[in-house]
């Protein structure tokens, strides 16, 4: 960070530091034309950016117009005064935790991860367990000492728990990709619920991920992690190895 | 007044909700205020988040919590440093959240303040029990989003159950939804003496019995996805089978898609927090003569509602508040919002 950023007052960068340059795109429904154009001027004006430029506009046809645009944010953040809840452990690599197993829990360490409720897509959890992983970091499948089961997508969260059940799972990761309507908080808190009521909370750690949870909600929501997009099956592996020696289910 | 109902009946009570938005918190502050004018020491805590400005999930508006002197709080270490009341430390718990480990705090001035407690039924238990130590005359457990279990008779004493028009666009629809709920938590409690003896055993070693000329538990640890192995264990003779975890709609599809027996057969379970079977389902099994009780019931001591949803439709109050208590009879129906 530059010495002479005010981290009190952050502002956007464009060319020259706290110019507050924005890019903006969005679609309006109205046809292509002037019109249009003042339309989405008129519309970041009132979103408080001064001197809009709508760029460039393209006629998407069935009457909506698609707009690049620039302007000037005059609101500032305080940066300094922002915390974020993060999951407090150390991150270890794939051997760290493989090592980590080996001297302090001496045993495998079962994993079970899915997909669930009506979500079909799989890009999540198959990123966390699959054995080639993602973007270069492999998945728990391929770590000696994880015993790793991708139940897959669309699967209904009870089976999930009696397959945890059924395996003496050490944790359970659910994946959440679809959001809409919030569909996947009541997927999530139903999950919860069904682990209290068979008595199992105390005896299981239990970890949400996808793109629009965080650990923060994972609080709400009763869990005990929550991972969102930029976290890998390394992170979750941490997270759990420390779990199972902090909680003393070894 | 709700705390009349409440003060020195019960120890542990619960705020649980049928939806996010349902007016928990509203619920909650009334409640603090009636406490407050009845020298009432509450002790303070929630299974989710409350009190901060905007909703995690919604990201609308949500009321904040004041909290009097005197009043004992659990929450989290990162949310006890931001609150605007001044507390004293009493204790530093073991219990983790992912917003940090839970303190519990005396308040010392009064003031705004964001409760974020244990997440686990269990540690809400132990919690509880402390801050009673520390001189609360009632604990109060908020819940979190759509999450019930925290009104199981393991947890709390008794349970005000909050509901309100974001259920449902339809006003109908909203109050079969609450009505069925209400109904869940009064479910018929088993009055027969050996059944009750034989289920705190089972309970205790969580086993899956079948009750009959003889006593027998099945081999397996869990009744999700067992609901066939269930069915074909029960014969003749057979009048109750006791679950001590969570009865789903599948195990008792396939439980009576296995064989007749079922009909001569009282399913129990715990309390109502472990039934996860929605209406239609509920009253599908009710015609095929499926019985389900519970071992102990929940004390519901009222429901408030909230007749605005966030989505920015509303019902008529009275027209609502009305038709609710019609169904609900002697259940106290409270607008939290009037």
């Amino acid at each position: 960070m530059s010495s002479q950023v005010d981290l009190t007052k952050v502002k956007p960068y464009g060319d020259t530091l706290n110019d507050g340059r924005m890019q903006f795109s969005f679609t309006l429904p109205v046809p292509f034309g002037d019109e249009a154009d003042e339309a989405a001027k008129q519309l970041l004006i009132k979103m408080g950016i001064e001197e809009p430029s709508i760029v460039y506009s393209e006629d998407l046809g069935v009457g909506y117009t698609f707009f690049t645009a620039y302007g000037k944010c005059q609101h500032t953040v305080d940066y300094s005064s922002i915390e974020v809840p993060k999951v407090d452990v150390e991150i270890m690599d794939k051997y760290g935790v493989e090592d980590f197993i080996k001297e302090h829990i001496k045993r495998d360490v079962v994993i079970v991860g899915a997909c669930t409720g009506t979500d079909a897509h799989t890009v999540g959890i198959d990123a966390i367990m699959n054995m080639k992983g993602f973007d270069g970091h492999y998945g728990l499948e391929r770590y000696h000492g994880i015993e790793a089961i991708n139940m897959g997508s669309q699967v209904p969260n009870e089976e999930l728990i009696a397959k945890a059940i059924e395996l003496n799972a050490d944790a359970i990761v659910v994946s959440q990709v679809v959001t809409q309507k919030d569909v996947h908080i009541l997927n999530l808190t139903n999950m919860i619920e069904l682990i209290e009521a068979e008595g199992l909370r105390d005896k299981i750690i239990l970890i949400c991920g996808g793109p629009r949870i965080n650990h923060e909600l994972a609080k709400e929501l009763g869990y005990d992690a929550g991972f969102g997009p930029k976290t890998y099956a390394e992170h979750v592996a941490s997270f759990v190895v420390n779990q199972i020696v902090d909680r003393n289910m070894i | 007044m709700l705390i009349e109902r409440i003060i020195n009946k019960y120890k542990t009570i619960s705020i649980v909700g049928m939806a996010k938005n349902a007016g928990k918190t509203v619920t909650l502050n009334a409640l603090l205020d009636e406490a407050y004018e009845s020298q009432v020491t509450i002790g303070l805590t929630s299974i989710g988040r409350d009190g901060e400005r905007q909703d995690l999930v919604t990201q609308t508006e949500k009321p904040m919590i004041y909290v009097y002197e005197g009043t004992l709080v659990a929450t989290s270490e990162s949310l006890f440093q931001m609150s605007d009341a001044k507390l004293e430390v009493m204790e530093i718990t073991d219990f983790h959240t992912p917003m940090g480990k839970i303190v519990i705090g005396k308040v010392i001035f009064p003031g705004y303040i964001q409760i974020a407690g244990p997440s686990r039924n269990s540690e809400i238990m132990s919690t509880a029990e402390k801050m009673r130590d520390f001189g609360a005359n009632l604990v109060v457990v908020d819940g979190a989003i759509d999450r019930k279990t925290t009104a199981s008779p393991s947890i709390t004493d008794a349970t005000i159950l909050s509901t309100g028009a974001v259920l449902s666009r339809d006003m109908q629809t909203a109050i079969t939804k609450t009505v069925y709920q209400v109904a869940l938590f009064n479910l018929e409690k088993t009055e027969d003496v050996s059944i009750r003896a034989i289920a705190d055993q089972a309970i205790r070693n969580n086993e899956i019995t079948v009750i009959g000329e003889t006593v027998k538990a099945l081999d397996i640890k869990t009744a999700l996805n067992a609901g066939h192995t269930i069915g074909a264990a029960l014969k003749d003779d057979s009048t109750a089978i006791l679950l001590p975890g969570s009865l789903v709609t599948k195990t008792v599809m396939d439980m009576i898609k296995t064989n007749h027996h079922y009909k001569h057969v009282t399913v129990v379970v715990r309390d109502a927090t472990r039934i996860f079977i929605d209406y239609k389902d509920w009253i599908y099994f009710e015609k095929l003569g499926v019985r389900i009780k519970v071992l102990d019931s929940i004390n519901l001591l009222a429901v408030t509602i909230n007749p605005t949803a966030p989505e920015g439709y509303y019902f008529d109050r009275e027209s609502y508040k009305n038709q609710l208590a019609f169904y609900l009879k002697d259940l106290p129906v409270i607008d939290v919002m009037s």
